[in-house]
């Protein structure tokens, strides 16, 4: 049988998501079996003119989030050339973790990466527009970052900051299944319906009241009971399952971020746990304090709602950008 | 010269805001045409997403319940929205929206002429605030 042509275009990566790959292991060799790989720069080097060169693609694969012009060139032209297009990783399905720079303006990003930050020493900053020296272009940075699936329409998803084994594993079987039948999903996410909550097995109260938020070095975690009911803010509520049976960070006694995006009900990933975790603060206590003290825990306890709570899904979110208002 | 004339979106609860809301109508106080009233069982039941999807079409968004700490019709419904438009504020101050386009007022069934005076105030603020576009980066859904 023939193999199904597979490719790789990047957007605004750390490169986590070619590491997650790796970690198969041999079953990477499956993938040698059932595909070949037209364009994948960390794998087979490759320059942008080969992906346009290719005619078809069977099943092409996006990483990253767009912030330039380049990147949405490299997924534009994936999604023209692919039968099947794969949102892999948070940063494709929901802006993942480079959306957080949409706090800040392009400007204020670039004085404090060139010259404000502690460490650096460099005066003045790089240039906003585009640079050409000689045949090399370095694109404009945009004035934020988009989610790629609000760009283009892709059939599969696969969430996850870097996507666990397991779901690469399910995209290699997902692969091996197209190239012998052929189907094309609409919308399938590698991953489960229900939160993280649903899998995770620490003993949850009926309600949960907070009296202060603490920080995970702050408490004396116990590795049985809900880290919410203890303080210590967790994600689960309102993020989608699918790390594993076992949650891998509630699991290794670490709070859930929230890296697998809002479940399919949720609107705004962010805005809904706010909702509900700024109600479980002295949860039936408020009579007994005053609203002023009531506030500074409220304050006190949430310095960064942004980074806290939209550390995955900002450029999906209702207001998703920073506004300059005075 | 046309002047700017602010919306607001009021969430009302049905005990005390809305019901004077009521009250201002029938003891025919005047106050700006501004105001789009939406009557919500309990403030406590108003989630911040809908706040921000208010926020898309208006210049402001106004929130009106029982007076802390006793008159709740659901015990403590008042303070649940009082907690989450507390942090909203901090979240909005981040994403570079002034904090001011959201206002908690407890108004009671029988303050008629607060409410009218709340939404006068309000859209004074507004107007000095000016229109508010909310910056999409790209369209949602």
């Amino acid at each position: 049988m023939k193999k199904a042509k597979l490719a790789v275009g990047y957007g605004s990566i750390c490169g986590g998501c070619d590491v997650a790959f790796t970690d198969v292991g041999t079953k990477l060799a499956d993938l040698a079996e059932i595909a070949e790989i037209v364009y994948w720069p960390a794998v087979v080097d490759g320059k942008i003119e080969q992906l346009e060169a290719v005619k078809n693609i069977d099943v092409g694969v996006y990483f990253g989030a767009v912030r330039t012009d380049e990147h949405e060139t490299v997924l534009r032209l994936l999604e023209e050339k692919s039968d099947v297009l794969v949102a892999f990783g948070t940063c494709s399905c929901y802006g993942g973790i480079p959306g957080l720079g949409n706090v800040e303006t392009k400007e204020s990003l670039l004085t404090t990466a060139y010259s404000n930050a502690p460490n650096t020493r460099a005066e003045g900053v790089p240039s906003l527009e585009e640079i050409t020296i000689e045949e090399l272009k370095m694109p404009e940075l945009r004035d934020y970052t988009s989610s790629p699936a609000d760009l283009v329409e892709f059939d599969v998803f696969v969430p996850g900051c870097p996507p666990p084994v397991q779901s690469v594993i399910d995209l290699i079987d997902f692969v091996r299944d197209y190239r012998e039948n052929g189907n094309i999903p609409d919308a399938l996410f590698l991953a489960k319906e229900g939160t993280v909550c649903e899998y995770c097995e620490r003993e949850k109260p009926d309600k949960i009241s907070i009296d202060k938020v603490m920080r995970v070095h702050e408490s004396d975690l116990n590795e049985e009971e809900c880290f919410l009911s203890q303080g210590v803010l967790c994600l689960g509520p309102v993020t989608r399952a699918g790390c594993g049976d076992e949650p891998r960070c509630t699991y290794r006694n670490m709070p859930c971020r929230g890296c697998f995006g809002p479940t399919p009900k949720i609107r705004d990933q962010g805005t809904k746990f706010l909702s509900s975790i700024a109600s479980s603060i002295m949860l039936g206590k408020e009579k007994q304090i005053s609203e002023e003290e009531l506030m500074r825990l409220l304050s006190e306890g949430f310095i960064d709602p942004v980074g806290l709570f939209y550390r995955f899904a900002l450029p999906v979110a209702i207001i998703n950008r920073k506004h300059q208002e005075k | 010269m046309m002047t700017f004339e602010p919306k607001i979106t009021a969430f009302l609860c049905k005990w005390c805001g809305y019901a004077g809301a009521d009250m201002a109508g029938t003891s025919r106080i005047k106050y700006p045409p501004t105001v789009t009233p939406v009557r919500f069982p309990c403030t406590g039941r108003i989630d911040l997403s809908h706040i921000l999807e208010a926020l898309r079409e208006s210049d402001g968004v106004l929130i009106a319940g029982c007076h802390t700490p006793n008159d709740c019709h659901y015990i403590r419904g008042n303070y649940q929205a009082f907690k989450r438009i507390t942090v909203l504020k901090t979240f909005l101050k981040q994403m570079g929206v002034n904090p001011k386009r959201v206002r908690l007022d407890w108004i009671s069934a029988s303050e008629g002429r607060k409410f009218a005076e709340t939404i006068s105030a309000f859209t004074d603020e507004l107007r000095d605030l000016g229109p508010f576009v909310m910056e999409q980066s790209e369209v949602v859904q």
